[in-house]
């Protein structure tokens, strides 16, 4: 089986209040549905808001589903008992966005990697204190900083043993939840780098959830686009980034800065703001905002179709295209 | 350039005391800045980039302390006072931030608070300061800017929310506009649309502006020339062009290599060793030596200077790189 | 297991010291005589025997009502003078001090462990147990303390025992409020989601991650109630609801002693007072400190 996790019209919603202090539902993540292939590392790209680390969370259970499934590995998380969740937990990780604010301050570091194998009791003592060394020197620390806290050591260094720690107990698959956008240029590549190492090495499968458009051409196989709680665009990295489908992701790639001052220059997409995300256009999610909106999009919602080979996207224009060319 | 750069910042020395010993935040900055340009001040967290603006503002409190020399239009700004600074930086001089959000008042409208900008900067009598103020959302692009007067800054966008700042700070027909990150804190398809206004700006306008920030990215198609800091200390200066096509610095070299480019899809990142220097126990020699792979014995022991090469580019390095 | 704990706990008393030596400087004087003067107090609840230059109780008749040593009339054999009954004052005064602080200490370790306990499962667990929780404080806050003292100690009887549970009564919801707080948002922090997602069981969370972190607010806010306790229990002595003679407590001196004041003998009630006094003072004066030592972002 190629699949390793498999989401299947994932939904997750939230009761808040609007700014009129009405009650309202909030459609965080709608209907999703994708895989996610074994040794691949697919990419989740999207605006602030857009749902991706809720939906990272969902995957993960840390956050109840509102309706669907997540298979891992064949097993349906969702209808898990605690216990064997629990015991699942152990294959699939999740490295967070802030370094520091991902480790308990008052917990050292070499602590820190040994509490995954203490919390699941595996190995001896002196085992669980070989592999802390171990891990130590695969994500390139120093056997001293097992001594050191949190606040002693840089952003850089704490993303680092937030990787060992999720490494400890060998697991499958990582979400990797904007691991390197708080971190400084340089910092970054350190840790891109480590984590494309550690896959190669190991055997890994990521989720990685980002925003900046370049750091996610550069590391992935494949992408998915997100807006307001839907994918709306699914393809191979190469293919996406040369001819993106969805006019989002077209606005998308032409608003990232291009780093190179010879490059012409265009002019940005002026796409408006993200609309209410508690009063979604009844259509097309993206109608509001989308230069190429037809009659149709205002009124029936896209679904996600593949319309060329590995190519999915949620859009009007596509099956249109494909029909008028057959 | 013939003409007088329109600020002129020389051996700028900001310094905060910790129980830990000083902290030499900027330490002998110097760079200029000329009418209508833009100039990217690059650089990673601690640097020393924000705080170099803030002592331009004279903006840094105390315990900091700050000394140098910034003469911005002719006049030595250490030597003005307080009430005289004060007018300067709402007017000639305006400052935005990283979090428009926080930067906005939440109790009262959007309106009211641009027309405060006219009330402190007296040019129009009371009847016309709502036109005004409609006529600075509208340069900023805010549509529909008459009915946007009325609305409360909760129920902007981050996007817009920096646009209304920006506007405020063109209200007093600043020459020099400092932007600090103004795009961090915001979404891909709306940086776009504030750097462009930033451009837009500067050609309608020809204010100068200074933009600061970590991302190198951003800098390429916008700015006229690029300051790059290091350590407290600005390593390289140049026009962009050059910068990019040839960075002088190693650790210019490195931030250029390390960055992931769209549309450049590379195996693997060149990545700089190391992390920065903890300001309170810099190494001896250059700052950059313990992370740069050209680094040799002299590096370790003589702190470079920054020195001119003739055609408008500055380095601090013994050994610098010549064009790859 | 334990490890984790320890080492956390040796982080906390790292912080403790070694925070505390860089913080104080010369300007601390105010904190250095707090200092003295609750360890004189500590002194003297520990030994009151020894340092007592007679025993609390003994009654002399015939030496009632001496003032002060410096006074006219006074016995240099009573520094302080003596009450209504020959008693010495300056015995009495040393001997209350235990009563005091032991009634403070356990009624504080008891309502701090209960409220701490309380908020946290209140503010971990959410839902409807937060719910009745929070409204059961805001139940107890809406009802003045000394009348609900009063109504407890009217159906259980006053006793030493019995203040204590009465105090501790009062106590628990401060500590449940800012458990709760502290908690809700730990719980959000990713340093707790990891250890979700890393499948550790939520007692260990609680215990090991949530707990440790906000011991510190906890342990200031304890030191400012310490002196609200005393107070309280002072007063409910006053009311002569409180500790129960023989035992001597600062609070029953003052009620015992008060028709007497009015007679000219200020000194019957003015020391316990003062003792009362300079304990509050000085228990709050280091809980202020403790606070800025431990978190000066704290805001209480």
């Amino acid at each position: 089986m190629t699949d390793l996790v498999v989401v299947e019209e994932l939904c997750t919603y939230f009761q808040v209040r609007g700014p009129t202090g009405r009650r309202a539902v909030l459609h965080a993540v709608d209907n999703v549905s994708f895989v996610v292939r074994r040794n691949e590392i697919l990419a989740l790209v999207g605006e602030s808001g857009c749902g991706k680390s809720t939906l990272a969370r969902t995957i993960l259970q840390l956050q109840k589903r509102t309706s669907g499934r997540v298979l891992f590995d064949g097993q349906d998380l969702t209808a898990l008992a605690a216990g064997e969740l629990r015991r699942l937990r152990r294959r699939m990780q999740v490295i967070f966005q802030h370094p520091h604010g991902s480790l308990d301050p008052r917990v050292s570091i070499g602590q820190a990697i040994r509490d995954p194998m203490d919390i699941h009791a595996v190995g001896t003592m002196d085992e669980r204190q070989s592999r802390v060394e171990e891990l130590l020197g695969l994500v390139g620390l120093h056997p001293d900083h097992a001594q050191r806290f949190p606040h002693q050591i840089s952003g850089g260094q704490a993303q680092r043993v937030a990787i060992a720690r999720a490494l400890a107990l060998h697991p499958d698959f990582i979400i990797a939840d904007e691991p390197v956008s708080s971190l400084d240029v340089s910092i970054q590549a350190q840790i891109l780098n480590l984590l494309a190492d550690l896959r190669a090495s190991l055997g890994l499968t990521y989720l990685f959830i980002a925003h900046n458009l370049a750091v996610v051409e550069h590391f992935s196989s494949r992408v998915a686009v997100m807006y307001l709680g839907r994918i709306v665009e699914l393809a191979i990295s190469d293919e996406l980034y040369a001819r993106p489908l969805h006019p989002y992701t077209q606005a998308l790639l032409a608003s990232a800065p291009v780093a190179d001052p010879d490059a012409p220059a265009r002019p940005p997409a002026y796409i408006g703001d993200v609309p209410n995300p508690l009063e979604p256009p009844p259509g097309c999610r993206f109608e509001s905002r989308c230069p190429m909106a037809m009659d149709i999009c205002r009124q029936v919602d896209p679904v996600l179709t593949e319309v060329e080979p590995e190519h999915w996207v949620a859009c009007h224009l596509y099956p249109i295209l494909q029909r008028s060319s057959t | 350039m013939r003409e007088p750069p329109l600020l002129e910042v020389e051996d700028l020395r900001v310094e905060f005391p910790t129980p830990k010993g000083s902290v030499r935040a900027a330490d002998g900055v110097s760079f200029r800045v000329w009418p209508s340009e833009i100039v990217g001040l690059v650089g990673e967290s601690g640097c020393g980039k924000s705080v170099t603006t803030l002592a331009l503002m004279r903006l840094v409190r105390p315990p900091g302390r700050f000394s140098g020399r910034i003469v911005f239009k002719g006049r030595n700004l250490m030597a003005l006072s307080e009430h005289e600074m004060r007018l300067l930086r709402g007017g000639e001089m305006a400052m935005i931030f990283q979090n428009p959000m926080t930067a906005l008042d939440p109790v009262f409208t959007v309106g009211d608070q641009i027309a405060e900008v006219f009330q402190s900067h007296p040019q129009l009598r009371t009847g016309d300061v709502r036109t005004a103020a409609a006529a600075v959302l509208e340069q900023v692009r805010i549509p529909n800017p008459r009915a946007q007067l009325n609305a409360y800054p909760h129920q902007f966008s981050g996007g817009m929310a920096q646009r209304v700042m920006i506007g405020m700070g063109l209200a007093g027909r600043p020459s020099l506009l400092i932007a600090d990150e103004p795009t961090t804190a915001l979404d891909v398809s709306v940086q776009a649309q504030i750097l462009d206004l930033l451009r837009a700006i500067r050609e309608k306008l020809h204010t100068a502006v200074i933009l600061i920030t970590h991302d190198l990215a951003i800098t390429a198609q916008l700015c006229d020339r690029i300051v790059v800091m290091y350590a407290g200390q600005v390593v390289e200066a140049s026009p962009t062009r050059e910068l990019f096509r040839a960075p002088r610095h190693p650790y210019t070299r490195g931030l250029l290599d390390s960055m992931p480019r769209l549309g450049h899809k590379r195996a693997r990142l060149e990545q700089i060793p190391g992390q920065p220097p903890d300001l309170r126990a810099l190494p001896v020699g250059c700052r950059f030596a313990p992370r740069c792979p050209r680094a040799e014995e002299r590096c370790r022991t003589e702190e470079p200077v920054l020195v001119s090469s003739g055609d408008g580019r500055y380095v601090r390095c013994h050994f610098p790189l010549e064009a790859r | 297991m334990s490890a984790p704990i320890a080492s956390s706990q040796a982080a906390l008393v790292r912080e403790l010291t070694g925070r505390r030596l860089s913080r104080f400087r010369s300007g601390d004087l105010l904190v250095l005589i707090a200092f003295l003067m609750l360890a004189a107090i500590v002194v003297c609840a520990l030994i009151p025997a020894t340092l007592a230059p007679h025993p609390p109780n003994q009654q002399e008749i015939t030496m009632r009502l001496l003032p002060p040593t410096w006074m006219a009339r006074g016995d240099s054999a009573h520094p302080l003078g003596t009450d209504q009954l020959g008693r010495d004052l300056l015995s009495r005064v040393i001997h209350g001090a235990r009563i005091s602080l032991i009634v403070g200490l356990s009624a504080l370790i008891i309502s701090g462990f209960i409220g701490v306990a309380i908020g946290l499962l209140a503010g971990y667990y959410r839902g409807w147990l937060d719910d009745w929780i929070m409204r059961l404080a805001d139940v107890q806050l809406a009802i003045p303390y000394v009348l609900l003292a009063i109504a407890i100690i009217a159906v259980i009887g006053p006793s030493n025992l019995n203040v204590v549970l009465v105090l501790a009564v009062n106590g628990w919801v401060v500590y449940a409020r800012l458990a709760r707080g502290q908690a809700l948002s730990l719980r959000e922090q990713e340093f707790i989601q990891a250890y979700r997602a890393l499948g550790a069981r939520d007692w260990r969370i609680v215990l090991q991650h949530i707990l440790p972190n906000l011991l510190s607010a906890v342990i200031v806010v304890a030191s400012l109630e310490l002196a609200g306790i005393i107070t309280l229990e002072s007063s409910l002595s006053f009311l002569g609801l409180g500790i129960q003679p023989p035992t001597v407590s600062w609070g029953y001196m003052l009620a015992d002693g008060r028709t007497y004041q009015l007679g000219g003998a200020w000194w019957v009630v003015t020391f316990p007072g003062l003792a009362i006094t300079a304990t509050i003072l000085s228990i709050n004066v280091l809980g202020d400190w403790l606070r800025d030592v431990l978190d000066p972002r704290l805001k209480i």
